[in-house]
């Protein structure tokens, strides 16, 4: 089961016509799926749709009603390619991933599927993972549309806009015989809104209604002469086609305004944000009836030339309001009206940050520099800044008034986290031989990179730690070290990873982190997840896999066991015999751990059982405070207090109360020779009468000695 | 209705991960669409960490969305600078970020903070003290906010037994600041989960905390001073008489650590010790100086003279205090049974130290050829069971040995040069002397820490006679740097 569970809100799922539907982004998505006929969804887990995944794991039951077939993907390559389905055949379908990295990692099978062009309605999900809190690459998706003649729709982040994208999506999809996209930014994602519900539909052939005639049509198969041909039909047929839909659907909205002659053409995913900068302006009020008139792109490839002339026309200034680079939209825009008689002024990013996340105060910079440059009429511009003075003075206030940066948070390996012990051992092994080149993968562990470990000098892709290390490698005198996660390793790390270094005889140490789950994008099940917990039929073993394509040394460690990693770390890097050396590094995720456990724990206590919990400590008198044990640890519940001696200076060491007792920190203590100020305790509820009895003995026994000590000691 | 007048409140959540900030902004929506708001909130999740710092955004608006004419509150998905009306803060340095972020301002935002810290990567692993101070962080809050509120919400949420997030939402019920009744908060409670009662009695405290109910906060748990041997008053007095009242203070500290360390007269030494550095501080006008130099030589001295080897380690262990402590630490109850285990790992020079010079330079002699011992001891030994009780407590026993170990030998005269080094820098600058002062801070840990940190500061004070203030400062700083 995901970290976070749906069960209860997936029965908002089952919301007929009329119902009110209250949720998350994602979730409304999930509904207007279902209310789509779609016969099949598949997907690869990455924030910010990872909770789709989820939803859709925990809606088997009503997915199964309706006959909705769903697969957690190996990677997004190989949900991309389930919707080859679509290509002969009118079923809908629909697959999702973050992007654009899993859009690249797709690439191959959507340029081939919107090249031999779709029969039933198909519809890519991408959560653009751009802005704050975005863990990849800055890109656009809108050049992956663009190259492969996919349309790209980018509606306003309120949920009946989303919902109607979707429907509407599969409807242009069929009428274009193309793929569309829907692309949702990441707080878009998870905004908690209502839409009013549909029934659910099932699709015209799914599970329940197979399809019964297999089709062959050469035309459809991505080879010439069809290549050529179908490059030709994505030109002359489906790209008018798709203007005409677009057009006839009022896909795209404009908005009148009080100040006719100038206007703002903006991505619908932008729209919300730039009504708050107007809304601050007094240009608009909270519902969006705006002074300044607006053209809303819900449909951001391909524009519609017809309607950008007729919103430009009669206006002397037209903003292009467009986040991330390069500008697509503005260069297209401008070629429209380029050599027409339409002279508007197009701004854009000369007066917007060309880079970066559009947040609500860079639009109003925005938007107040574009009326300066625009001077509309009616609009009395010095009245406006001074409104403004005494909020912007307030806020470089506030921003300055502290002095210094407070610390960044960024996130870390959680308590107890298995990783960690890994990368300690990892930092004692470079204390004794030296730095090396440690190439990163994708996961939780590439927070190895930051302090206290700074372990880490590159990372370029998912599962493609070792294979990053193949052009280095022979070029380094040291061996170089390659991480890659359980996810990594069955998303491609098998093949692009271990079997190309065995092909092709590099030499180097490879550890893969096996902690039992995706675990960075919410505990989705992998291959090799323990069956107990995912529910499934199959699991397959890293080292079987590894072995099964020619890798010889492999050795599995627990990783909590800091010692025995040392030494096969230190057996690995030094050992003569050339090759791919595998080190797995085994230990299940805590947080997966935690919530079995203390479920369990609550669970006694509750029927009066015996149930014991471990949590280390730190005498502070014995603790020296030169806090080695952060640096080499770094767990979150190490954190520090006022030294209890007067005659110190600094802070000592003190464990909190979020320890889950994986005993790390002495390990650690022990293996690099630490302070011994740590200690172990076992904290027995309900304990059988023998224990109780052997308790008292001793404190009995040890309390008479404490009365012996000299002096009240 | 006017959608022109009608503005909607935008609250801002800022929380660290495992805080419970997602279940704060559900309840916060719950609440307002209970109380006819229409409510669109949204976040950045970080994936599945639960470290990181998060942002919750939440509107509000005081009028339900028409579906029909698809007509409703258009949300701005992220909070606007200069445009938030209410700021919630699980923790100090969190509403010093928000600050930062402009999403505090002066006539428009109300915020709600616990006062508590919880430290930042970049703050406990910096050497010396680098922690931000709490009360300045919010003292610049007060000054550049509508009106704050802001009591330690953890020791609430700990007395409460309930997570962080049921006190905070208690203290916007408390302080008011939304147009509903403390009803209508508990409802919301009541309805989200089947173990209200903790939330429950978390929100109360919350509550009465903000709404000046009550200022006095939760009794916080306090760990038992360790009884410790006093020195005589005897002692006491000969020592008043000796030194100038200043530092009166200071010395029955180090006296009574170095009694509970060693005995009297372990004091004793320690005082005849510091009367001679006194002396010379007098020579070099001390007086006008506060007596400076006696002051952090006496503090160096100390702990110089109460240098950390097994035996100490043993003793502190095995103290009752210890026991007391460490129960209400891990928060065991009485009718719990507690093991404890301790992580020790003596290395083989730590044993030797304590044995008779004559005899450690045997056993060293027996190891170099055999290699016995040299990675140390690793061990986890039970003290709560009467066997591993007993082994330590013999260990503390040999206390009264100490002075004859070939260690106590070895510190003393590492004590002796140090002093003397002292004493020559203070008649040629007295900045000179107290920077050889400080250098005694250099020697900390144990083991191989220890062995390096000793090192190091023998080095320094081979280089004292040609240094001067500045230099020495120097190297003292630079030879801070941890190793690891």
């Amino acid at each position: 089961m995901a970290e976070r569970s749906f069960s209860k809100e997936v029965q908002s799922l089952r919301k007929g016509e009329g119902e009110v539907f209250r949720g998350e982004g994602v979730l409304a998505v999930t509904k207007a799926l279902l209310q789509s006929r779609v016969s099949y969804i598949g997907g690869y887990q990455g924030s910010p749709i990872s909770h789709m995944m989820d939803v859709l794991n925990d809606a088997a039951e009503i997915r199964r009603e309706l006959g909705v077939h769903f697969e957690n993907a190996a990677s997004e390559a190989a949900a991309a390619a389930m919707l080859a389905a679509s290509i002969h055949y009118p079923l809908r379908g629909a697959v999702t991933w973050k992007s654009t990295v899993g859009t690249n990692v797709a690439a191959d099978a959507l340029a081939n599927v919107a090249s031999a062009g779709v029969r039933g309605g198909v519809l890519i999900i991408v959560g653009e993972d751009y802005g704050e809190g975005s863990s990849i690459m800055q890109e656009r998706t809108h050049a992956f549309a663009a190259k492969s003649q996919i349309w790209l729709l980018d509606p306003r982040p309120d949920l009946p806009a989303i919902v109607d994208a979707v429907e509407t999506g599969f409807e242009l999809s069929e009428a274009t015989n193309t793929p569309v996209m829907l692309m949702l930014r990441i707080r878009t994602c998870h905004v908690y809104g209502s839409f009013v519900s549909k029934d659910n539909r099932p699709g015209h052939y799914n599970a329940h209604h197979p399809l019964e005639q297999a089709v062959f049509d050469y035309n459809k198969v991505v080879l010439p002469p069809s290549s050529y041909q179908q490059e030709q039909l994505k030109i002359t047929e489906r790209w008018p086609e798709a203007l005409r839909f677009i057009s006839e659907n009022k896909l795209n909205q404009s908005l009148p305004g009080d100040y006719v002659d100038i206007g703002i053409i903006v991505q619908g995913g932008i729209y919300n944000a730039l009504n708050r900068a107007l809304e601050t302006l007094d240009l608009a009020d909270a519902v969006g009836n705006s002074k300044i008139p607006i053209y809303v792109l819900t449909v951001t490839y391909p524009l519609i030339p017809e309607e950008i002339r007729t919103f430009c026309i009669d206006k002397k200034a037209v903003l292009v309001i467009e986040e991330g680079q390069p500008n697509y939209i503005e260069q297209s825009i401008k070629a429209t009206l380029h050599g027409t008689d339409i002279h508007t002024r197009i701004h854009g990013k000369d007066l917007l940050p060309a880079a970066g996340e559009y947040k609500a105060r860079i639009l109003l910079n925005g938007v107040t520099e574009f009326l300066h440059h625009a001077a509309p009429a009616g609009i009395n511009l010095a009245t406006m800044k001074s409104a403004q003075q005494q909020v912007t003075q307030e806020i470089t206030d506030s921003q300055t008034a502290l002095g210094f940066p407070v610390p960044a948070r960024p996130p870390g390996f959680c308590v107890g986290c298995p990783e960690r012990p890994l990368f300690s051992a990892l930092k004692l092994v470079q204390r004794e031989l030296g730095e090396f080149h440690i190439s990163g993968d994708i996961g939780c562990h590439l927070f190895s990179t930051l302090p206290p470990f700074n372990i880490g000098q590159h990372t370029v892709g998912y599962g493609l730690g070792l294979a990053s290390s193949s052009g280095l490698a022979p070029n380094f005198a040291k061996p170089l070290i390659s991480i890659m996660g359980d996810g990594g390793f069955w998303h491609n790390g098998l093949t692009s990873g271990v079997a190309n270094a065995v092909f092709n005889g590099d030499n180097g140490v490879l550890i893969i982190i096996d902690n039992g789950y995706a675990a960075a994008t919410g505990h989705q099940a992998i291959p090799s997840t323990d069956q107990a917990r995912s529910g499934r039929s199959v699991q397959m073993t890293i080292e079987k896999a590894v072995r099964g394509v020619g890798a010889r040394w492999v050795r599995t460690v627990p990783s909590y066991n800091v010692k025995q990693m040392v030494t096969t770390l230190t057996e690995a890097i030094t050992q003569s015999p050339p090759g791919l050396k595998i080190i797995i590094s085994e230990g299940e995720c805590q947080l997966a751990r935690q919530r079995r456990v203390k479920r369990a724990h609550r669970e006694a206590l509750d029927c009066g059982a015996r149930a014991q919990r471990v949590r280390l400590g730190i005498d502070p008198d014995v603790c020296t405070g030169d806090r080695a044990c952060i640096r080499l640890s770094g767990c979150p519940s190490l954190t520090v207090k006022d030294n209890p001696d007067p005659l110190a200076e600094g802070p000592v060491t003190v464990i909190d109360d979020q320890c889950v007792g994986c005993g790390n920190c002495g390990v650690i203590a022990h293996q690099a020779g630490l302070c011994p100020s740590f200690f172990e305790a076992t904290i027995i509820n309900n304990p059988s009468w023998l224990e109780r009895v052997i308790s008292h003995v001793r404190r009995r026994v040890i309390g008479t000695l404490h009365a012996s000590e000299p002096r009240g000691r | 209705m006017n959608h022109r007048n009608t503005r909607p409140i935008k609250i801002v959540i800022g929380a660290m991960g495992g805080e419970g900030g997602g279940l704060l902004t559900q309840w916060m929506a719950d609440l307002c669409e209970s109380q006819n708001f229409e409510v669109r909130y949204t976040y950045v999740p970080g994936v599945a960490q639960r470290t990181g710092a998060t942002t919750y955004y939440l509107e509000a608006w005081p009028a339900f969305s028409d579906h029909n004419t698809n007509q409703s509150m258009v949300c701005a998905l992220m909070p606007c600078p200069g445009d938030v009306d209410l700021l919630l803060s699980t923790e100090a340095v969190e509403a010093g970020r928000a600050l930062q972020a402009g999403f505090i301002t002066r006539s428009r935002t109300t915020v709600i903070s616990s006062s508590h810290r919880a430290y930042a990567v970049a703050e406990k692993i910096a050497p010396g003290d680098a922690r931000i101070d709490p009360e300045f962080l919010l003292k610049t809050v007060a000054t550049h906010c509508q009106r704050l509120v802001q009591f330690d919400m953890a020791a609430c949420a700990a007395a409460a037994g309930s997570i962080i997030n049921a006190v905070l939402f208690g203290a916007v019920a408390g302080a008011g600041v939304l147009p509903f009744s403390r009803q209508a908060f508990i409802a919301t409670i009541q309805r989200s989960s089947t173990v209200a009662a903790p939330n429950l009695a978390g929100f109360d405290l919350g509550y009465a905390m903000a709404s000046d109910e009550s200022k006095d906060l939760p009794g916080a748990i306090t760990a038992a001073k360790s009884t410790r041997s006093k020195p005589t008053a005897q002692a006491l007095a000969a020592m008043e008489d000796m030194f100038p009242p200043d530092i009166h203070d200071l010395l029955r500290m180090t006296m009574e650590r170095l009694v509970d360390y060693q005995d009297d007269t372990y004091a004793k030494l320690y005082l005849d010790r510091l009367q001679t550095v006194l002396e010379v501080d007098r020579a070099n006008g001390g007086k006008s100086r506060d007596y400076t130099l006696t002051r952090e030589t006496g503090r160096w001295l100390a702990r110089l003279m109460t240098y950390d080897d097994i035996i100490r380690v043993a003793d502190l262990k095995t103290r009752r205090q210890r026991f007391i402590r460490l129960r209400e630490e891990v928060s065991a109850f009485e009718h719990q049974v507690v093991h404890v285990a301790d992580y020790l790992k003596p290395g083989l020079e730590e044993f030797v130290s304590i044995l008779s010079p004559k005899l450690a330079k045997w056993v060293r002699s027996f190891s170099a050829r055999t290699g016995f011992g040299v990675n140390g001891f690793p061990i986890k030994i039970k003290t709560s069971t009467v066997s591993g009780f007993l082994a330590l407590r013999i260990i503390a026993g040999l206390r009264s040995r100490r002075t004859r170990s070939s260690r106590y030998l070895k510190e003393q005269a590492t004590i002796e040069d140090w002093l003397a080094q002292l004493l020559g820098a203070a008649r040629r600058d007295y900045g000179l002397a107290l920077e050889v002062a400080a250098c005694a801070g250099l020697i900390k840990g144990y083991g191989q820490t220890h062995l390096h940190s000793a090192g190091r500061f023998r080095a320094i004070l081979e280089k004292i006679p040609k240094a001067d203030a500045d230099t020495l400062r120097r190297l003292r700083e630079a030879a801070q740097e941890p190793r690891l």
